[in-house]
């Protein structure tokens, strides 16, 4: 019996092998980074903006490693990675993480050395501009919190270590169901001050983060007319009092119906008619226009919210993992992932790179700001783009050069948390 | 257009029955299935009120439950954790609560909520434990690692030893650091963060110009660090628990407020769903319940109409057609079903009912008919009886009136051949006498025949004995014979006993007038007369006659007639041979009286067979008169061959029997004293001859007896006389061979059998009471040629005077019956009532009628004798009455 247990093992044992090695051996045909199968996992915590299912399976083909994603709320995932960095490889989430990480110390430092395509990404990360004429836009602009100082402080001098990998970014501002809400004109007519209109009273859904959804209020309030601001990415005590002030009569008067925490939640808001206008990320746009509902995501004329996409490296993560990070990194900027993501609305580092793989309509669409010359679906299978319709703020370059606000992490940020907790229970 | 429903009301109601029963059963069924949509309605109704009181009880629970982690955030109370624990269980287990609820209602809505709500709880859960450890984390750091640093830092040896001025800025830097940290954890304004940086920062300056400071360098590069970790450890649990959780318990609040919403909505889809189906049922009642209501009067108008009216009617019809009513139609009758049948029935009913009248009518009239019918026959009957009462009285007076003179006649003849007479006269006397006895015969067999087809003829059962009547028989015919030349053979089966029950005279008749006529029809050759057994039934003897003749025969279609009455074979024959062509017709009527037939064939010029049968019964006592203990055991025949009846007769009686030869010689005896010689003497022999012969036989045996034929008999009658032998006339019947072997052990004193011509002797005095004169001569002669004296009356009276006067002077009576004045019958009553009751008084009449011998003897007769008066039966009868 055990002879027979024994010459199963090995059979199971030389099947193993020869697997893996027509693995690798497909693998070695396929990408242009293949490396052997190996038993450690790479893990990637993050939000479900960028850890998509497709994107893993992608990118295990590709890099021949397993990958492990943890999505979740962005709050829970920041949380998550401040507090327990050993839990994660390589963090994914936006610039607004970046301060607080590494304050934390959750992070160590990219050498921008290992990155393959650092010279192909564009001039936003780099000096905060697509174009000379650009607005910056106020808070944590990802050129001003990239480079590694020698202080240890994140600052805009280049410096050989960055904090984050430049990947994938876009500008949001928010959607709104346009059966209820009459489809505005970009730059022009929407704006933030719809999310604060009686008219759309009860109807409103805000992302519940602090760091993202105050943005938002307070663009709304500014945009109002309420109050003014001396530096919307940096509010005093007194702003901020006033502020949530302000808000707080709105929520009293019963004007916000949700605060969602992710996407598919935002989705559901507006798709149960729980909400017809909120805070909302690109991916959620583009699949309520695959359950064919017509959402419009606004050009507000003051301006976006932008947001850069950060992968860090957690500062626990040595060796192996560590080499599997740089790979992952890599692959982000190796063409498909940008591709991939562009059909969800975001914006990749270095978009020449994908630009041969989307089609032409796709590519006028989504990076030119053309009108799309067919149907055009997103990666779920299901039309996100009617034909003839055009990207809200146009272009790549023109809506980056819109930016009213980043994403930020900002000074009363613990004090804004103790109010934002008034705003929303 | 008939089909099968309308041939039929049952039919038709049975349908229309059937349709209220199915619209009862609908309506039923709908009633039990609303209560079913009510009852099940129910139960949802109270699954969604349930829903709805747990779902706001949640809501409760968990604002409870913020408010508690509120303050357990700020005072890491050990109670509110507890509640806090509490509260999770309780909103757990309402939602598991829910949960059920919901699968029961199945509402997929309802389960996806509260799995979210699961979630949420879960994650709740999770992530207070996190604030909860942060909270503490946040405590010793803030004791420990910050306060405490700050004191140590204040109170260090290094710092004592450095320069005051130096130490004030030193300690005012920390103091102020110290404050700007508290000051922060108060309220997290950046300022108060950076405050604390610029005081740490520049306490370090300071420091860091001296030597020996590195202790407080440490100590102050630790501060700011733990500062930061405070911070930082301060804004997770803060995030956690401002941000997380309460999107968590938003979420929750706004999960159950939607499915109190879906379940008030479901409620009222429920209501509005139950009212329809409530109006619906209402309706379909209503609808089944005016069908039935529609259905049952138009049932009854129905039932009225087709069946209840026409039956009304037909009933009255009927009760007119039973009343005798007219009726001009029927209605109803085209119809197909019961009431069509009913009308039907009621017209053939009238139909009939016309008929019966008519067949009344004509009963009636076939009555009145009838009984006019009836009256003509009961005269006709009356007119008949008449008739046949006149016709039995005429039988009656005729065989008196015709017997009378007749008895007379012959009577006289007989007196008068006694007398002294002429050969002339005697041939005339002898010529007188035969045609008298023909008359007699003739008019016997008118009579007979008359009484036989009036009915009246009775026959009178008495013991007898076939053998007896043959051999009268046969010897009356034998001088017939004789004359014609004819044999005789007669053989009587030795089975049949001698004493059997049957009218002898009318049997005697039967065979007599078979036998005459055989005798009288047969030229040449001779007749054989044969008595059979045709079978035994008990003691019932089923007897075949046979009489065959070698005579002229009778022709085939005279025997189709033969035994029809006052037929002859031949009409010449009548002149030829005489008779009546009676004689067969009375065997025929006289056979079949006596339960038998009788059967004919016969060949022209052969011969004729005559056959009759006759079923008679064995006497009680009858016995085989063949004696077991005979003398003669051996028969020797001289003469001619003994024939088969002999033969038979031998083996009936065990003798043995041997022919010794043809011509007359002396046999030779072995045993002479058991050996009976019997002699043919058939041819003529003279007289010496034959006397010479039994001479010489008679000396070596005295067993003699000679056969002869009834021609030869006077002329061998001596042998009897002179040599005691025994003479048989042949035929002769086996009885009379057996007597003649038993004599032979008597003494041969010659037997003393009456002779015709010897007289008995007779003494007494005969009172003959008749009236006719010419019976009177007859009776008297015949009484006084015994030895009587007679004395005569003219009529009963004067026979009961005569008695009366002197009684003891007469020792008989002989009295007719028929007289004038007084009849013998009431002669002889008066005379037995005068007690004259051992005087023998013997009736004598012309009737033969066993009634009239009956009355004769409830009279008080001893005895009767019927007219022609028989020698022989007078002899009997003196022999029986008289004294001697």
């Amino acid at each position: 019996m055990n002879k027979l247990h024994d010459i199963n093992r090995s059979r199971r044992k030389a099947l193993k092998t020869i697997s893996k090695l027509s693995l690798a051996g497909v693998a070695a045909a396929k990408a242009p980074y293949v490396f052997a199968r190996q038993s450690t996992v790479l893990r990637v915590l993050g939000t479900h903006v960028t850890l998509q299912d497709e994107l893993r399976e992608q990118a295990e083909r590709d890099l021949g490693f397993s990958i492990q994603f943890e999505p979740r709320g962005s709050a829970a995932v920041l949380q998550k990675a401040s507090m327990f960095p050993e839990s994660f490889d390589l963090y994914e989430q936006w610039s607004d993480s970046i301060n607080v990480l590494w304050q934390a110390g959750a992070i160590q430092p990219i050498e921008k050395a290992r990155l393959t395509y650092w010279n192909e990404i564009n001039s936003l990360t780099k000096t905060g501009q697509l174009r000379p004429d650009a607005k910056i836009g106020a808070g944590d602009a990802p050129n001003r919190i990239l480079n590694i100082q020698p202080d240890d402080s994140l600052g805009s001098e280049p410096t050989d270590k960055i904090s984050f990998l430049p990947y994938v970014h876009n500008v949001d501002s928010f959607g709104y169901d346009t059966r209820v809400i009459p489809k505005g004109v970009p730059y022009k007519t929407e704006s933030w001050g719809w999310l604060l209109d009686e008219s759309n009273r009860g109807k409103v859904g805000i992302v519940n983060a602090p760091t993202i959804g105050i943005f938002d209020l307070i663009l709304a309030v500014q945009a109002k007319g309420l109050m003014t601001f001396n530096d919307i990415s940096n509010l005093s005590i007194d702003e901020l009092n006033a502020l949530f002030d302000i808000i707080g009569e709105y929520k009293r008067a019963g004007h916000f119906s949700g605060y969602w925490t992710s996407v598919p939640e935002s989705v559901d808001f507006m798709k149960s008619g729980r909400t017809t206008i909120q805070s909302m990320f690109s991916p959620g746009i583009s699949a309520l226009k695959g359950n064919g509902i017509p959402v419009v995501y606004a050009a507000p004329k003051e301006g976006y919210r932008g947001w850069h996409g950060v992968m860090c490296l957690s500062s626990q993560t040595q060796g192996r993992s560590k080499d599997m990070a740089y790979d992952y990194m890599n692959w982000w900027l190796s063409g498909w992932p940008g591709a991939f993501i562009a059909r969800q609305g975001y914006y990749i580092s270095n978009p020449q790179r994908s630009k041969p793989l989307l089609s032409q309509y796709e590519w006028d669409y989504w990076y030119e700001g053309k009108p799309a010359k067919s149907e055009l679906r997103g990666t779920d299978g299901n039309i996100s783009v009617g034909k003839g319709e055009t990207r809200t703020g146009g272009s790549y370059v023109e809506r980056f050069s819109n930016v009213a606000v980043w994403n930020t992490v900002m000074p009363n940020y613990d004090y804004s948390l103790q109010k934002w907790y008034e705003f929303i229970s | 257009m008939v089909n099968p429903v309308s041939r039929s009301l049952g039919r038709q109601l049975a349908l229309v029955v059937i349709a209220l029963s199915v619209l009862l059963l609908a309506q039923i069924y709908l009633l039990v299935s609303s209560q079913e949509i009510y009852e099940d309605t129910l139960n949802q109704v109270e699954n969604a009120n349930e829903a709805v009181v747990i779902a706001t009880e949640l809501e409760r629970d968990v604002i409870d439950m913020q408010r508690n982690v509120l303050i357990v955030k700020e005072t890491l109370s050990a109670s509110v954790s507890e509640r806090i624990n509490q509260l999770l269980t309780s909103i757990d287990e309402k939602l598991l609560f829910l949960s059920r609820l919901s699968q029961e209602s199945s509402t997929r809505e309802v389960e996806d909520y509260i799995t979210r709500m699961q979630g949420h709880l879960n994650d709740y859960r999770v992530n207070l434990q996190s604030v909860l450890e942060g909270k503490r984390q946040q405590g010793s750091l803030l004791n420990d690692a910050l306060l405490g640093k700050f004191d140590d830092v204040a109170q260090s040896t290094e710092l004592s030893s450095l320069p005051d001025t130096l130490q004030q800025s030193l300690l005012m830097h920390i103091a102020s650091a110290r404050s700007d940290a508290m000051s922060y954890l108060r309220q997290p304004a950046a300022t108060n963060r950076n405050n604390f940086k610029a005081n740490i920062d520049a306490a370090l300056a300071l420091v860091s110009e001296q030597t020996d400071t590195l202790t407080i360098n440490a100590e102050l590069r630790e501060l700011q660090d733990n500062f930061e970790q405070l911070n930082r450890v301060t804004r997770g649990f803060s995030f956690l628990s401002n941000v997380v959780m309460t999107g968590s318990a938003n979420e929750i609040l706004y999960l159950a407020k939607r499915l109190k919403d879906t379940q008030s909505l479901n409620l009222e889809s429920i209501v509005r769903q139950v009212s329809v189906v409530e109006r619906n049922t209402e309706t379909r009642l209503f609808i089944f319940t005016t069908m039935i209501l529609v259905t049952a009067f138009a049932a009854v108008f129905f039932i009225t109409r087709r069946a209840i009216r026409p039956v009304q009617t037909i009933t009255s019809i009927f009760d007119d057609l039973a009343q005798g009513r007219t009726v001009t139609a029927i209605p109803y009758r085209e119809r197909s079903d019961e009431i069509g049948q009913l009308a039907t029935a009621a017209d053939i009913f009238m139909q009939k009912n016309e008929l019966t009248e008519r067949l009344l009518e004509d009963s009636q009239n076939l009555v009145l008919e009838q009984q006019a019918l009836n009256d003509q026959l009961d005269e006709e009957k009356r007119k008949a009886i008449d008739a046949t009462n006149a016709k039995s009285l005429f039988l009656a007076n005729m065989s008196h009136e015709i017997r009378t003179p007749m008895n007379g006649i012959i009577g006289l003849v007989q007196i008068l051949k006694r007398q002294k007479l002429s050969d002339k006269q005697r041939d005339y006397v002898d010529k007188i006498e035969y045609s008298g006895k023909i008359l007699m015969s003739v008019i016997n067999d008118i009579l007979d025949f008359s009484k036989i087809e009036a009915g009246k003829m009775d026959l009178e059962i008495h013991p007898f004995s076939i053998n007896t009547i043959l051999e009268n028989i046969v010897e009356s015919v034998a001088s017939q014979a004789d004359k014609k030349d004819l044999y005789m053979r007669l053989f009587i089966d030795p089975a049949i006993p001698d004493k059997l029950l049957g009218d002898s005279i009318r049997i005697s008749q039967i065979l007599f007038n078979i036998i005459n006529n055989a005798i009288k029809f047969t030229e040449t050759g001779g007749i054989g007369i044969r008595v059979l057994i045709e079978r035994q039934n008990g003691n019932e003897l089923h007897l075949n006659f046979t009489v065959s003749d070698t005579g002229i025969g009778i022709s085939e279609a005279a025997q189709k007639t033969i035994f029809s009455s006052f037929s002859q074979a031949d009409g010449n024959s009548n002149r030829k041979y005489g008779g009546t062509g009676l004689g067969l017709a009375i065997v025929k009527q006289l056979s079949e009286l006596m339960g038998g037939h009788v059967e004919l064939s016969s060949q022209q010029n052969k011969g004729t067979t005559v056959e009759v049968y006759l079923c008679l019964k064995i006497a009680d006592d009858a016995k085989r008169f063949i004696d077991d203990n005979l003398p003669i055991s051996n028969l020797v025949v001289i003469g001619e061959p003994p024939p088969n009846q002999v033969l038979k007769y031998c083996e009936a009686m065990r003798l043995n029997c041997k022919h010794s030869g043809e011509k007359l010689h002396i046999p030779e005896l072995p045993d002479p004293a058991s050996t009976l010689v019997m002699v043919n003497a058939g041819a003529l022999i003279t007289k010496p001859a034959f006397q010479n012969y039994l001479l010489t036989l008679r000396g070596i045996t005295r067993n003699i007896v000679v056969i002869t034929e009834h021609r030869y008999f006077s002329q061998l009658h001596f042998s009897e006389k002179e040599f005691d032998t025994k003479i048989l006339v042949r035929p002769f019947s086996l009885k009379k061979l057996h007597e003649a072997c038993k004599t032979f052990s008597k003494t041969t004193t010659i037997n003393s059998d009456i002779d015709s011509d010897r007289l008995p002797k007779f003494t007494g005095t005969v009172l003959l009471a008749e009236d006719n004169v010419i019976n009177q001569e007859v009776a008297v002669s015949l009484l006084v040629d015994v030895g009587l004296t007679v004395e005569v009356a003219e009529d009963g009276q004067q026979a009961v005077s005569m008695i009366n006067d002197s009684p003891d002077r007469f020792n008989l009576i002989i009295m007719d019956i028929q007289m004038p004045n007084m009849d013998g019958l009431t002669a002889t009553k008066q005379i037995r009532d005068a007690g004259y009751a051992d005087l023998p008084i013997c009736g004598l009449s012309a009737n033969a009628m066993q009634e009239d011998r009956e009355e004769g003897i409830e009279a008080g007769m001893n005895a009767y004798l019927i007219k022609p008066i028989d020698k022989r039966e007078l002899y009997d009868v003196l022999q029986t009455l008289l004294p001697n």
